[in-house]
This record gives C-alpha cells, sequence and structure tokens, in this order.
C-alpha cells in the first residue's frame, strides 16, 4: 500500500483479532470440535452437492424444454391403462364400472381426466361417492360408496312406459342396477308423491320427506318384519299438510302414522291392535287404523275401523268399538 | 435458518463455573435468550487458562448443555468475556485541526484524530482487546458526534486494553477447538457493567464491580462512556482461602461458613457467639466464633475494594462517581458488601439489578457477564456496522465524484 504524500504508514498495533485468524494447532481440536467440524463440512458439502443437482436438473429440464417441450410430459404419457380396480360397499360390478367409464384403449395414465371419469359414474345416481386414483405403471383404481334404497317409486319417461326406480333415505330416485329381485321387491312403493324432473332433464328431484320415510320402515322392518312385509305402499300425501304418512297393507287396508310421534311406539300399538283382533271372534276385518290420534290422560284411545263381519247364525251383529292400547 | 436470525452464544470462562447463552437476534432488533447452560470450571485460576484440556471439557460441556436447552439449536460464532490480571490500561490522547476552511468537521478529520490516539504501540508480547473511545472533544466542548460540527480543533482519548498475548491466545482457542469462531472478544467488566448499570448512571458517573471468584472487574462510567476499566486477581475464592488458613477449615468447609455467615461488614460484636461447623454434632464438628468468620471476610472484602479505587488512581473522585458504586458477581451475594464498598469508596453503593425485561430464570448475579456479552456484543457489533456503513458514504466513491 502507497501512503500519501507526507503520511507514514503506521503499523497497526497487534490485536486479538490476529489470534483468531491465525490457524489453529492440530493438537488444539478437541476430539468433539473435531466431530462438530467434520458434520459442518458434511452440512456444507452436503448443502452444496444439493444446490449443484437442483442446479443441474433445472437446467437439463430448461435445455429439454428449449428442444422439445413434448418430451417432458412424453414419459409420464408412455405408460396405457391396462386395469381398472373396482371396489364397492353394494351391488355395482367392475363391468358395470368398465362401461359407465367407457375409457378408449390404449389411452394413456397421464391423458386419464379423472374429475370427468367421477362424474359420469355420479351420473348413475346409484353411487353417493367416488374416488379414482392412477396406481402407475398402469391401473386405475376406482372406489365407490352406493346409495341404500329405501322404497321404490313408479315414473315415466316423457314419452316412455312407466319404469320402477329406487328411493334412498336423502330422497334422491335412480334406476337401480344389479339388485337382486328379492331385495327389490320387498321395498314399498311410494305414493302421493309428484316427481319434478330437474332443470336440464336428467333424472329427478329428490323426494321431499324421504327421512321420515326411511325412520317408518326401518322402525317397522325391525320390529314388525311380519306385518311389515305385507306393506304395499306408503304415501306422502298427506305429510305436508297434516303430519301423518298412510300406508297400505294387505292386514290392513289403511293404517295413519302420525310424524310427531315415536314410530316404535306406534308400531307397537299397531302389533297389539292386530293381535288383540285376530285373537276375537265374530268381528271383520280392520279396515282403518289411525295410529296418529287418540292419546288420552288415562292412556290411548285408538280409532280402529272393522269391515264387516261374516254372519253367524244365531247371534246378534256386534257393534266395533274403539280399542284400547295400554302404555308401557 | 432464515438470513434475518441470527444466532449467537455468549460464554464466560469463569474461575469457578462455565456460562453459555444463546441468543436469537431476530432482524438485527430484538434480542431472545432460548438456552442457557453451565458447568463447574475446571483449569482456570484468577480468569486464565492453566490447562487447556480440563478447561476445554468444561466448556464444551457447558455449551452442549446450552445447545440442548436450546432444543438443539447450534451457533458457530461466540462472544467471549475476558478477564484475568494479565489485563492493563493506559489512556492516551490526540488531537487534530480541522482541515476544512469553513471549520467543518469531516469524516476524514475524525479518523485522522482516531487513527493518532489509537496508534501508540503496544509493549511487547502484548495485545490489543479494546480500544473504549471516550468522547470528543471539539475546541474543549464535550461533543457525542463531531461530524458535519464548526471547530478548531478536534480532540478524543482512548483507553486502551492489553493483555498477554499468550493468555489471551490460550483463553480463545479453548473456544476454537470445539470448531467454534469467536466473533467478539469483550472485558467482563464492560459486560457486567452494561447489564447492572441505567444509562442515566453512566451520564452521571458510576462505578461498577463485578466480584468474581478469581477475579474481581471494574468499570468506570462517566459522561455515557467507560473511561477505565481493570481487572484485579482477587475474588471470593481468597476469601474462602483466608477462611482456610485463619479457622483452620478445609476449602469445602470453609466455602459452607462463608456463604452462611460471611458479610462485607461485621454485624456480631459478641466475640464469645459461635457457629457450628457443621451442626451435626458429629465427629469434627466444632463450634467457630461468628465474629472471626465476619471479620476475615470483610477485611478481606475491605481489601478487594481499597485495591479498585486504588486502580482507579487518579482518574476517581467522588465528583465524578456521582451515581456511586454498583456491585455484582456471586461474591456481592454476601450481606453487607454494599455497605462496605459505601464505606470504602464514600459514595452511596448498592447491588446490581436487572433491567425489567431479563427473564426471572436468569436474574441472578452471577449471570451478570454473560447476559451483557450479548447486550454488549450486539450493540457494539451494530455500532460498527452503522459506522462502517457511514464510512462507506463518504468513501473513495463519494470522494471520486467529489469533483462533479
Amino acid at each position: 500500500m502507497k501512503a500519501p504524500p507526507g503520511k507514514p504508514i503506521r503499523q497497526r498495533p497487534a490485536s486479538w483479532e490476529d489470534l483468531v485468524r491465525d490457524p489453529l494447532p492440530r493438537r488444539v481440536m478437541a476430539p468433539a470440535g473435531r466431530k462438530r467440524r467434520a458434520f459442518s463440512t458434511l452440512r456444507t458439502v452436503g448443502g452444496i452437492a444439493i444446490l449443484c443437482a437442483a442446479t443441474w436438473a433445472g437446467f437439463e429440464l430448461y435445455r429439454m424444454w428449449e428442444a422439445n417441450p413434448a418430451r417432458i410430459k412424453a414419459p409420464a404419457q408412455s405408460g396405457p391403462l391396462k386395469t381398472i380396480t373396482f371396489q364397492t360397499n353394494g351391488v355395482l360390478d367392475r363391468a358395470w364400472a368398465g362401461r359407465t367409464l367407457a375409457i378408449p384403449p390404449g389411452t394413456g395414465m397421464m391423458a386419464l381426466d379423472l374429475f370427468s371419469l367421477r362424474d359420469r359414474l355420479l351420473a348413475s345416481g346409484q353411487v353417493r361417492a367416488a374416488v379414482l386414483a392412477r396406481e402407475f405403471p398402469d391401473t386405475l383404481s376406482v372406489v365407490v360408496e352406493e346409495r341404500d334404497p329405501v322404497a321404490r317409486i313408479v315414473a315415466s319417461e316423457p314419452g316412455g312406459a312407466p319404469e320402477t326406480f329406487l328411493v334412498d333415505r336423502a330422497g334422491i330416485v335412480y334406476p337401480g342396477i344389479n339388485y337382486p329381485r328379492s331385495l327389490v321387491t320387498t321395498l314399498p312403493y311410494l305414493a302421493g308423491v309428484r316427481l319434478r324432473r330437474v332443470e336440464n332433464g336428467a333424472g329427478f328431484a329428490p323426494v321431499e320427506g324421504m327421512e321420515t320415510v326411511a325412520n317408518l320402515i326401518g322402525t317397522a322392518r325391525a320390529y314388525i318384519p311380519a306385518l311389515f312385509s305385507r306393506w304395499h305402499s306408503i304415501s306422502l300425501a298427506r305429510l305436508a299438510p297434516d303430519g301423518v304418512l298412510v300406508v297400505r297393507s294387505a292386514d290392513v287396508e289403511t293404517l295413519v302414522f302420525g310424524t310427531r310421534d315415536d314410530f316404535f311406539k306406534q308400531v307397537a300399538q299397531l302389533d297389539f291392535i292386530v293381535d288383540e283382533s285376530r285373537a276375537q271372534s265374530g268381528i271383520g276385518p280392520i279396515k282403518m287404523i289411525d295410529l296418529s290420534i287418540g292419546r288420552t290422560v288415562s292412556g290411548t284411545q285408538i280409532p280402529v275401523t272393522y269391515g264387516a263381519a261374516p254372519p253367524v247364525p244365531g247371534q246378534a251383529r256386534r257393534a266395533p268399538a274403539p280399542a284400547r292400547a295400554r302404555e308401557g | 435458518m432464515s438470513s434475518k436470525i441470527q444466532t449467537i452464544g455468549a460464554i464466560e470462562i469463569g474461575s469457578s463455573k462455565i456460562s453459555v447463552l444463546i441468543g436469537e437476534l431476530s432482524r438485527g432488533r430484538s434480542l431472545s435468550i432460548i438456552g442457557k447452560g453451565w458447568c463447574q470450571s475446571h483449569g482456570v485460576v484468577k480468569g486464565d487458562v492453566v490447562d487447556l484440556r480440563a478447561a476445554s471439557n468444561a466448556v464444551h460441556a457447558a455449551i452442549l448443555d446450552a445447545e440442548s436447552s436450546a432444543g438443539g439449536q447450534r451457533f458457530d460464532s461466540v462472544f467471549l468475556a475476558q478477564t484475568g490480571g494479565h489485563l492493563k490500561g493506559f489512556y492516551n490522547e490526540a488531537s487534530v485541526n480541522v482541515q476544512r476552511a469553513d471549520n467543518m468537521v469531516t469524516q476524514m478529520d475524525i479518523d485522522n484524530v482516531r487513527e493518532a490516539a489509537t496508534g501508540r504501540d503496544l509493549p511487547a508480547g502484548r495485545m490489543l482487546v479494546h480500544n473504549i473511545q471516550r468522547p470528543f472533544l471539539l475546541d474543549g466542548r464535550i461533543v457525542p458526534d463531531a461530524e458535519n460540527l464548526k471547530g478548531r480543533v478536534l480532540k478524543v482519548g482512548y483507553w486502551t486494553v492489553h493483555g498477554n498475548q499468550e493468555r489471551l491466545a490460550n483463553n480463545i482457542n479453548v473456544i476454537r477447538g470445539f470448531n467454534l469462531q469467536v466473533s467478539e472478544l469483550i472485558l467482563s467488566s464492560l459486560a457486567s457493567g452494561t447489564m447492572v448499570t441505567s444509562p442515566e448512571e453512566r451520564q452521571t458517573g458510576v462505578i461498577a464491580i463485578d466480584i468474581g471468584a478469581g477475579t474481581t472487574d471494574y468499570v468506570f462510567y462517566r459522561a455515557g462512556r467507560a473511561c477505565m476499566t481493570g481487572a484485579i486477581p482477587v475474588g471470593g475464592l481468597h476469601l474462602t482461602n483466608d477462611l482456610c488458613i485463619g479457622l483452620r477449615l478445609t476449602e469445602g468447609q470453609a466455602e459452607k461458613m462463608k456463604t452462611r455467615f460471611g458479610r462485607g461488614i461485621i454485624a456480631t460484636r459478641d466475640k464469645n457467639e459461635k457457629v457450628w461447623l457443621n451442626g451435626d454434632f458429629a465427629i469434627g464438628d466444632r463450634p467457630l466464633p461468628k465474629n472471626s468468620i465476619e471479620l476475615i471476610t470483610s477485611l478481606r472484602v475491605a481489601e478487594i475494594f481499597e485495591v479498585v479505587k486504588t486502580s482507579l488512581g487518579a482518574e476517581f473522585s467522588t465528583d465524578q462517581a456521582v451515581s456511586g458504586v454498583v456491585i455484582t458477581g456471586g461474591t456481592s451475594q454476601l450481606p453487607g458488601v454494599a455497605d462496605a464498598a459505601a464505606t470504602v469508596f464514600g459514595l452511596p453503593a448498592r447491588i446490581g439489578e436487572f433491567p425489567g425485561y431479563i427473564n426471572e430464570q436468569l436474574r441472578d448475579p452471577g449471570y451478570a457477564t454473560v447476559l451483557g456479552l450479548l447486550y454488549f456484543g450486539l450493540n457494539s457489533t451494530t455500532a460498527t456496522a452503522a459506522s462502517s456503513a457511514r464510512r462507506r458514504k463518504t468513501g473513495w466513491w463519494q470522494k471520486l465524484f467529489a469533483g462533479a
């Protein structure tokens, strides 16, 4: 360094900082210090290596992009779809999935539009939820959750013949696929429902009040299976105005269930009344039981209407009386 | 780790214990202490490393303890406390005539006067530890920052602290042996003085005395700056040693007697009042005169303060230290130490207290130095960075275009 004219170079006094800059004698470094230095060096070298690798990869990708952009996608698209695995909690099968998805043969794995394929599955109505996933190298995994039907309904497409549809607990109307006949025939029909088409014309709007109907069906199926198996239809016509469900069955022509009361108590009362009526002789078949009314302070007076009794020679006809069902 | 967060360690290698704190500095402003560790000292006598291996093992154990308490957070640079009887200081001042025709002080004038004041050669085998600047005097007036003020003669003084080259190297090598870099070597007295005195006290004049186990460090503040520092190789262990000799006790017994009954001034006038050595009435237990214990400790404490007062020399006068004496360090926990200091110096004296922002777990006089290392070190590095940034602004680049 050249000094300015008239100003001598002054020697800087020795400072402790010179000690820090001096090389450290080998024997002064403690074993723990050596380990620490090795770890630190390793960390630095590793960091530099990762940085270099990332830079090189970026550079290679950039070069590939510059030369032929299609090559970047090519490796992913090169594997075609070969297998579709299918899992469900219901009755649909792999063949149905194949027909519904309608994936052209030879389609590449990366060319699959999973969202559109999922929409195709959901469009059937029978599928509540679907999960599709690519399982490389060549498999599409499909997992679906199906709806549980609780009733059936007859409706007709415009200009078509009447068809039977199934209805689930949420009121979704869908054509049941692959259900065994023995299951479908046990489902009661819905009556008194005006089905509305959805705006785009594909399918029907959900049936309102199906949650209540499903509760009644579930209770009856569990506690009075014999009587329930002879139920024909459940009418929702009086559900909104009166809060009652009207059931037509082979045993009792008309059964009226109130929705404001517990269904369990009502089906128990129904079971009692039918048993009592069958035990009595000289009375006609029961025409109607209205379980939605009849509660009094001392118990429950349920109006039961009987049909004409078969004539018994030499005995006067007995007038039908309201049945008394004891609570508890 | 983000570059906006800096992790720094502070280490004090004391004669009785080694303390380590880890601080996290966010954006150069807020300091959080995230870890602390300590270890009983080995291989250190009166602040000097006498057994490198033993001292290294103890320091490294304390560092690992601190890193463990900080959740495994490692640090690479260290603020290291420096003490020891080999540290000496001298005062040197220089003055220059302001060069500009309009008598406005420029950065060049400041650089010139600083260079002249700090350029004094050191004796052989000595190394610079600190150059503590006193306020500028511009035509005899005290000015904190002289740049762009008008005047004729600019004067500045430095208190230069230097130490024995080998002893400094031993201290630094203990840290470097653990693959850590010493980024600042800070006098223990400056570190602890920063923590226990307030800016107002430093402005009006105060003496901070840190009585450690092996050494006693002191700093004399005037006009807001440290104007004199020193370290004497006498500390709390000497009180223990005096009790060993005077009462024929082992070192452990003497240490126990010191902490239980030692005092800075004599409070027990009854010479027949006894205290039991162990208190278990077993073989070896014996009564000791309480007055003797107090006499021995108080004499040594008074002697320490006398030595400090003598070391301050002509610089010290009661008029210059209006805020009195503040005492810290492990030995300051003996009752009556402040009264002894007040008697010797003829000034009000108190035991140092930490600022309110210090965590409850660290409010122990033994942590004063290591806490001060973090705060003083960060302040000084920030000030240095600001000064060099300002210097760059007025450096050759600006001079090159000055004509234009």
